[in-house]
């Protein structure tokens, strides 16, 4: 088949939609399909906000399939449309819901009209699609609590799959984030101030909080205790997986998370907090990781007790490892293109 | 330029209420010519529309069959088209509305009239009922308020459920408000219970069923998506468009002056942002102006 994946891009930002949408691809051109990754710029700005959807609409695609996967990128117009949703657009819903500061939706009517016409859009565009399926249980749930809309959730492999694997616990816990607000990377470092030697943390991963989370480490005088290394090159990261106590990934209500899943490939238990999203799809407390509270004091417990009891931290991670097991690209592209 | 695709209407004795309606809604790009049995098809008739009370014979593929009421017709009062599969005829569910949309209503989905709500300083669990005597509001289980009935499309709009039936019931779906209503009004609206509205067979059960609602955040908003939707889709225009998809019916391309449609087929508000913008990034393109805006509407003055 033709199949053309339409995704949104951001000039100059690079993450896990992007990664997505390209190993997709791949995936599919393994299963024998001609495919092609579309992507037009998009504005989350309140403003600019219907922009983009209405180039999409706009956009003509000659192609057997259409694979939509993230805003606005579902408002491509095709006989064949199927959109596997990474992301509405938070900053409209859940965002605005949360009071995120990188929501610039307010409690007024004109935040409120964008958000209504915002969700007749989306109600139009998704509803044209043959098939809804969603990244996770939590975005399958959001679009059914903003939009009334029923998904299924379709999980997929993430990047390092195939290289990942288990190794001797260290006395290190990993984190692996773009530096972010929405990833709370200060509450991994405020938790080590309760964490006793020898054990450490590990914070791989660049973003735009990067240098104030060194200085946060530097002024609580954590620079032994907690490494920042920035970028960490993949077979690098591939061995700081293998040789980790556990791996600690707390973000604040996330979409998938590949960190998740990787932590699980190399056999690692995994700490999250309970309102971390759809990590918890995964992660079920004494069984394939920790769940927090969230608080530095209730992650810090969580590191110490794994700490203490590495045959339960190599429990948790070879049932995460198992919980995996099934997850592979062949089945994603035999759903996704099913007639 | 392509030229029209052409559907072939077959009228009998009778014309079915709401065939101009509907003909008239179809796409530009679909022009309906008649046809008779006796006579050539017209050139470029790529599909047929055959109204009877009875199903044709042989019909001409790909075909769907508006079945004209007969004498053996149920109590449905409005027309109903058959499933237009190419190969066989069966009962179908695209039945024509004729009421008129409210002009004023747009879609509120639960998520954001509950935001609207707190905005307004009116309680989180809002429901509004319409019966005979008139209209009205408040909280589950507290002392009711009453209400001038030109209030209701306000209560529409806001609560987080209603109890209404007939035209009053017509407004809340165009609003998009989870509604509760008898079995005689979602039949006459050809609404889906449990789907698109909740059926309760008396008062008492209804205002229980849209109490449950007010707490029911999920539920609420599927049933507000889909009744809206489904309203929506009753309606000429939604008619004409499902018409020319289960029929095939090719369609042209959209260009730069297909804006206007987008946007309409959208749902957008004639003095929304968009629309101002997506104005002001056409108007240097030849012939998007006048081909992409419709003169009528005070958006392009």
């Amino acid at each position: 088949m033709d199949i053309v994946v339409c995704g949104a891009q951001k000039p100059f930002v690079r993450g896990g939609a992007e990664q997505h949408q390209e190993n997709l691809v791949a995936a599919l051109e393994t299963a024998g399909h001609r495919v092609d990754l579309v992507r037009l710029p998009v504005a989350w700005e309140k403003g600019r906000l219907f922009d983009s959807p209405l180039a999409w609409r706009m956009v003509p695609v000659d192609a057997d399939l259409v694979i939509a996967t993230n805003f606005p990128s579902y408002f491509v117009q095709h006989p064949n449309k199927i959109v596997w949703l990474l992301h509405q657009h938070r900053g409209a819903y859940d965002g605005f819901e949360a009071g995120a500061s990188w929501s610039d939706f307010a409690w007024d009517d004109v935040s409120l009209e964008e958000q209504r016409l915002l969700t007749e859009w989306d109600v139009a565009a998704l509803s044209e699609a043959r098939t809804v399926f969603s990244n996770s249980g939590v975005v399958s749930r959001r679009l059914a609590r903003f939009n009334g809309l029923d998904s299924t959730p379709l999980a997929h492999p993430p990047p390092l799959h195939d290289v990942l694997h288990p190794g001797e616990s260290g006395d290190y816990v990993l984190s692996v984030q773009r530096q972010e607000e929405n990833k709370r990377p200060h509450l991994l470092v405020d938790a080590m101030a309760h964490v006793p030697a020898p054990v450490r943390a590990v914070m791989a991963g660049r973003g735009e909080l990067l240098d104030e989370v060194r200085r946060h480490v530097e002024d609580a005088g954590l620079a032994g205790k907690v490494e920042l290394p920035g970028f960490v090159p993949d077979a690098e990261l591939v061995e700081l997986y293998a040789g980790a106590l556990a791996v600690v990934y707390v973000p604040e209500d996330e979409d998938y998370g590949y960190t998740t899943l990787q932590a699980f490939y190399a056999g690692k238990p995994v700490i999250c907090a309970a309102d971390s999203g759809a990590v918890l799809d995964w992660v079920e407390d004494g069984v394939t990781g920790l769940v927090c509270d969230g608080t530095p004091e209730g992650l810090a417990a969580a590191i110490r007790r794994l700490a203490d009891d590495p045959a339960l931290a190599q429990r948790l991670g070879a049932a995460g490892r198992e919980r995996i097991a099934d997850l592979s690209w062949a089945d994603v592209v035999a759903r996704l293109t099913a007639p | 330029m392509t030229a029209p695709a052409r559907l072939a209407v077959h009228v009998g004795r009778d014309v079915p209420e709401g065939l101009t309606a509907v003909l008239s809604a179809l796409p530009p790009d679909v022009q309906p010519v008649a046809a008779s049995a006796r006579e050539a098809l017209p050139e470029g008739s790529v599909a047929h529309l055959y109204c009877s009370d009875v199903l044709p014979r042989r019909p001409a593929t790909p075909y769907a069959v508006w079945r004209v009421p007969g004498a053996d017709a149920d109590d449905l009062d409005v027309p109903v088209i058959a499933d237009a599969g190419a190969r066989h005829v069966r009962p179908g569910d695209l039945q024509v509305s004729l009421r008129p949309w409210p002009d004023q209503a747009r879609p509120v989905l639960p998520f954001t009239r509950a935001g609207l709500r707190r905005l307004r300083d009116l309680p989180a669990r809002l429901v509004g009922e319409a019966r005979a005597g008139g209209v009205s509001w408040g909280v589950p289980g507290e002392t009711q308020s009453a209400a001038q009935l030109d209030t209701w499309p306000t209560l529409a709009a806001l609560a987080s459920a209603v109890v209404a039936t007939g035209e009053e019931l017509w407004t809340a779906l165009a609003w998009a408000a989870p509604a509760v209503t008898d079995a005689a009004g979602a039949r006459m609206l050809g609404l889906t219970p449990e789907e698109d509205v909740l059926v309760g067979a008396d008062p008492a059960t209804r205002s229980r069923l849209a109490a449950e609602l007010a707490d029911d955040e999920l539920r609420a908003a599927r049933l507000a998506r889909s009744g809206w939707q489904t309203a929506r889709s009753h309606l000429p225009a939604g008619v004409a468009a499902e018409l020319c998809r289960r029929l095939g019916i090719p369609r042209t391309g959209s260009s730069a002056s297909g804006l206007s449609l987008a946007l309409d087929a959208l749902g957008t508000p004639p003095h929304s942002l968009v629309r101002r913008r997506a104005r002001a990034s056409t108007v240097g393109l030849p012939g998007a102006v006048t081909s992409g805006w419709r003169p009528d509407r005070e958006e392009h003055s």
